[in-house]
């Protein structure tokens, strides 16, 4: 009797989260906002389409699908940094959008500099999907849910010593370790961004964070560098296996950090 | 004078006997060569020592190779300081029939009951007589030999070229990689590995180069001769002789240790090869046929398979298998009134096993259907020429069945700008591409970031916590069940009300001999419970001395008495209590059984 309360007791919290999770609506007035962003769009009025697209994300909407829209509005005003970089936060949030890949990869091949390759082969992803097709929101709620269960699971298994059931928790404890890495590491590069795009016209790229430092090498709108570090207004950066300094304003950080 | 030598020789007979009996048995087996062509011969030894009771030897497993001579049998036996050896050597000619790495053995030879088995061994057998050039060479220090795997194949079709440098006596190094002109091949080198050889009886230490090739032109082309840098140690030759190089101090090891050598870099040239590529067959060419040779698969998906008219789906086709991949090109779907086609992203891998070059290139191609008449995507076809089996093969998946819904009321279709599939052919040249339209829903995970969401902080922290209450709840019922005098601890309380309250209702009755039982009955249990005794141990003669060792005070000991001696006298006495003395009686219980409770919790 106890036992079957509590497994509905962990059955309500567990739908619930879910139903939480995935039934949050937008509010009448960011609805408001994301109509006016895409007829602003469909009347080819992009910069109003992009400004009303970042508005919503001020207000704390961050959806994939923004981004994507935003990435698109940039790329139809000739603003190709600002646009890989949108479709970047886009391919992040919608891992799995062949939309997104396919808009990135036209707008990479307009970048004058494609640096980045992607290096994980197509079976590695494929092994690791719980990864690399998985969104950061979703990696989190997978694990909150399954952990819940598991907990939930280990808790009934103090009362009821059920063969099965432990047979279950212990593959449950493995994919919770797994799911637990991938949401780590998932929250780990959301706090801590490491990857930009080059957003001006052309960027000098320097051995030293200050002006008067040699210039070694200049990037162009649209390539993508990876962020060692920041000191003052100046981004350390790596760009196609060459280090150096470039002005922060340069340079957009990809990052759907809402906090 | 006879008999007496007769016996003498059988001493020794049965002496030697008993020596050859006490042999330890061994069985090996040696070839003159590891390496030659097909249709060359090698010479197999298998030396039985310790026995010459040997029976014929039996080959488990011989590969590639086959029986042509033998055995020619030997026998030898010698004495040396009064121990005699013996052995008996079968000798074999084999023929290399098969090429690639062939083995020999083991080899099972019975001696006596038990049977002796010799360790597998490894034969290079190669196509074309390049090996035999290693034999020519053998005797020399250093040398250098190119062999192909094949020398007559089809354009297109992959050659193991491998460049062997040999050497012996000798030490060498810098080693450089091979030069090697190849013009019409394509070429992928694959690092190099090294080994010992034996060649003509020399066991020589080789380093391998190999280089999987393909040949781009129909003709003849001689391959080589390949060249290649190494740096030999060798002995100074001519010099003056001093003081230390007698004998004595021994000329040599002083060259030793004094590095008396001169490393001397040689630039060693390969003998050369002709590789014949033939023109792939005109008869049974499929039309669509590219060029492709080798042995591949097709697998092809789309996804998904309800779409609505004017969204993508996504035709995902994966070829792989043995041939120079990177030389194949797909024809993928082209545009047509139904469909609008996107270019196909591609992604190739490749990588060698077993010295066989295995690829697979996946395409990836968007294809919007205009309409809801869309019932199908068509198929994908590939065609590739088999060198093994000398035939065309033509693979074909799909067409690939779909559902196309109609698009919203009122929303008209609208496809973006395209870049036009399969127009490279036509030279079209593209002067822009363009990106697919933006999205007007938000769906399902993305409005919120899940980090930090008090559904999810609760979820992930509210489990481990559940789950320690349920552990301690657990523990402590456990504890419960299998610690007696706990749970009369635990329970002594409610049991000592419980009898209070019976005892005001018996009061209430005025039943006052059920009062007096319920009081002495609560008050003794609970004393009992406390002091994890029996209660029949607990009565107004004991109460002093238990309560005593617990530190109660001798007040609430005495006024425990005296209410219990009451009780015994309402019970057992015959007499019937008065209202009053029974109302006092009760009261004073219950402020004694209130003591109690504080005194002994």
């Amino acid at each position: 009797m106890k036992a079957g309360v509590l497994i509905q007791v962990i059955s309500c919290v567990v739908v619930g989260a879910l139903v939480c999770g995935c039934s949050e609506r937008m509010s009448v007035e960011a609805e408001r906002v994301w109509k006016e962003a895409c007829s602003a769009y469909a009347e080819t009025n992009y910069a109003k389409a992009s400004r009303l697209f970042r508005k919503l994300e001020g207000m704390g909407y961050k959806p994939g699908e923004l981004y994507y829209n935003l990435g698109n509005a940039y790329y139809r005003q000739g603003e190709l940094g600002q646009a890989i970089c949108a479709y970047r936060q886009a391919q992040w949030l919608l891992p799995r959008d062949g939309d997104v890949a396919a808009n990135l990869a036209t707008a990479r091949r307009a970048a004058k500099e494609q640096l980045v390759k992607d290096g994980v082969p197509e079976a590695v992803k494929g092994f690791l999907f719980f990864y690399y097709h998985v969104s950061p929101d979703e990696s989190v709620w997978i694990f909150a849910v399954v952990s819940s269960g598991l907990f939930g699971g280990l808790a009934l298994n103090a009362f009821l010593r059920w063969g099965w059931l432990r047979q279950v928790l212990r593959v449950m404890g493995v994919v919770w370790v797994v799911l637990g890495l991938s949401a780590g590491i998932h929250i780990y590069r959301l706090v801590n961004p490491r990857e930009g795009v080059v957003v001006a016209e052309q960027a000098e790229v320097r051995s030293g964070p200050s002006e008067r430092e040699t210039v070694l090498f200049a990037l162009h709108d649209g390539a993508e560098v990876e962020i060692l570090g920041h000191e003052g207004g100046w981004y350390k950066i790596k760009a196609g296996g060459q280090k150096g300094w470039i002005g922060a304003e340069n340079v957009s950080v990809i990052s759907v950090w809402r906090r | 004078m006879g008999k007496k030598i007769l016996t003498i020789v059988a001493s020794v007979f049965v002496v030697c006997a008993g020596l050859v009996c006490a042999q330890e048995v061994r069985v090996t087996a040696s070839v003159d060569r590891q390496e030659l062509a097909v249709g060359e011969r090698l010479t197999l030894q298998i030396v039985v020592e310790g026995s010459q009771n040997a029976g014929t030897p039996e080959f488990k497993g011989l590969r590639g190779l086959r029986v042509v001579q033998g055995p020619a049998t030997s026998t030898q036996v010698s004495i040396v300081n009064g121990a005699m050896s013996s052995s008996v050597t079968f000798t074999y000619q084999l023929m290399a029939t098969a090429e690639g790495e062939q083995e020999i053995g083991p080899i099972e030879v019975r001696v006596g009951r038990q049977v002796y088995r010799t360790t597998p061994m490894k034969i290079l057998v190669t196509r074309t007589r390049s090996a035999s050039v290693a034999n020519e060479q053998a005797g020399k220090a250093v040398f250098l030999v190119l062999h192909a795997d094949r020398t007559n194949v089809y354009v297109n079709e992959q050659v193991v070229l491998t460049a062997t440098l040999y050497y012996r006596d000798v030490q060498v190094a810098n080693v450089s990689q091979p030069q090697v002109a190849l013009p019409g091949f394509e070429v992928y080198e694959q690092g190099y590995h090294q080994g010992d050889a034996v060649i003509n009886n020399l066991r020589y230490r080789y380093v391998r180069f190999p280089m999987i090739v393909f040949p781009l032109q129909v003709g003849r082309m001689e391959v080589g001769p390949v060249r290649m840098k190494v740096s030999v140690r060798e002995p100074v030759a001519q010099r003056a002789r001093g003081f230390f190089d007698d004998g004595f101090f021994g000329g040599g090891l002083l060259d030793e240790f004094f590095g008396r050598f001169q490393v001397v870099e040689h630039e060693i040239e390969s003998n050369t090869l002709t590789v014949e590529a033939k023109a792939l067959p005109e008869e049974g060419r499929p039309a669509g046929f590219t060029g492709a040779v080798g042995e591949y698969e097709l697998e092809a998906r789309v996804e998904p398979r309800e779409v609505q008219a004017g969204s993508a789906v996504t035709l995902k086709v994966e070829l792989r298998g043995a041939g120079n991949i990177n030389s194949v090109t797909m024809a993928m779907l082209t545009n047509t009134a139904e469909l609008r086609v996107y270019e196909a992203e591609t992604r190739r891998e490749q990588r060698v096993e077993g010295m066989r070059m295995i690829g697979r290139r996946e395409y990836a191609q968007l294809v919007v259907p205009v309409s809801e008449k869309v019932k199908e995507i068509p198929g994908v076809r590939f065609v590739y020429f088999n060198p093994r089996e000398g035939r065309y093969v033509e693979l074909v998946k799909g067409p690939f069945e779909v559902r196309v819904t109609p698009a919203p009321e009122g929303s008209e279709v609208r496809v973006a700008d395209y870049r036009p599939a399969g127009d490279e052919g036509r030279k079209v040249k593209v002067l822009a591409e363009d990106i697919l339209g933006i999205k007007g829903r938000v769906r399902g995970f993305g409005l919120r970031r899940a980090v930090g969401e008090p559904e999810v902080v609760g979820l992930v922290v509210g489990g481990p916590l559940v789950w320690a209450g349920a552990v301690v709840l657990a523990w402590w019922r456990e504890r419960l069940r299998t610690d007696r005098a706990l749970t009369r601890r635990l329970q002594a309380g409610g049991r000592l009300r419980k009898q209070m309250r019976e005892a005001r209702n018996a009061y209430r009755r005025r039943e006052y001999r059920r009062m007096c039982e319920a009081v002495a009955e609560g008050l003794c249990e609970y004393v009992a419970d406390q002091l994890r005794v029996s209660a029949a141990q607990v009565g107004a003669g004991s109460v002093g001395e238990l309560l005593g060792s617990r530190k109660v005070e001798v007040e609430t000991i005495e006024r425990l008495k005296q209410v219990l001696e009451r009780c015994d006298y309402g019970r057992f006495g015959g007499v019937t209590l008065e209202t009053k003395e029974a109302q006092e009686l009760l009261q004073e219980a219950e402020r004694v059984a209130a003591r109690l409770e504080r005194v002994l919790r």
